[in-house]
């Protein structure tokens, strides 16, 4: 009989994705993996506004 | 923005990652951000055509400034991804000793589509980065004098002229230093 002498470990593990976009950090916790990057680029917070801006205006015109 | 199903090439964005930290080796890629997953960018630097330069702060990079001068942008639709495609190839190629072939900067516009149907501009622009546009052949041959390209001048003065340095995004100095570990994410 094998005698089990190793200890079973977890490696660790992180759980967000470091990143950086246009030269600003970014540390994402909240992360889907079926996103893709231009979904999570149009819909973060920081990069939306824009284009909600844009949006808003064409809808008023 | 764009097609969203890697067609068009419209949401090109510039994936800088370090591959080597004793190297300090940087390599540059253009993506379709439509097509990338997010989880695939861990540890990289994204940048987006916003990031690159605009009018508004009069900082706008020479691929930019080249492509409206070469009248290259039409309707604007395909205009940042043409953009971001050839910031990549002039990116990655941005040392001494670099070679940037007018086949080069042609393959690497595979990806964009234009649907103005008007590629001549927008290659004229980009083939200025080219470091063998000298030695293109100026007519049909040695006895004609038909001009083989009637924009070759134009793009010659634009060579010859020197750009204003651009305030460009650095990589970060952190991302030097990143050593991938594995990630758990729990998703929303």
């Amino acid at each position: 009989m094998v005698k089990e002498t190793t200890q079973q470990s977890t490696p660790p593990t992180i759980d967000y994705l470091l990143f950086y976009v246009n030269g600003k950090k970014i540390i994402e916790h909240h992360v889907e993996p079926d996103w893709t990057l231009l979904w999570y680029l149009r819909n973060s917070k920081s990069y939306s506004i824009k284009f909600l801006l844009i949006y808003i205006s064409i809808y008023k015109y | 923005m764009g097609c969203g199903e890697g067609g068009c090439g419209a949401c090109t964005v510039l994936i800088s990652q370090c591959l080597d930290r004793h190297s300090g080796y940087i390599e540059h890629r253009t993506v379709n951000a439509c097509l990338a997953p997010i989880c695939s960018i861990d540890g990289c630097h994204i940048i987006t055509v916003e990031g690159l330069g605009s009018v508004a702060k009069s900082n706008l990079h020479p691929t930019q400034s080249r492509l409206a001068e070469m009248y290259g942008s039409q309707c604007g639709f395909c205009t940042p991804g043409i953009v971001m495609s050839l910031y990549g190839t002039v990116t990655s190629s941005n040392h001494p000793h670099s070679s940037l072939t007018i086949q080069d900067i042609e393959e690497a516009f595979d990806g964009n589509l234009c649907r103005c149907t008007g590629y001549r501009p927008i290659l004229d622009a980009a083939k200025t980065f080219a470091k063998d546009i000298n030695k293109l052949p100026r007519y049909d041959s040695l006895a004609s004098s038909k001009p083989i390209s009637t924009t070759l001048d134009k793009c010659l003065s634009i060579v010859k002229k020197i750009d204003k340095e651009p305030n460009q995004i650095e990589f970060p100095e952190e991302l030097r230093q990143h050593i991938p570990q594995s990630i758990h994410l729990k998703g929303l």
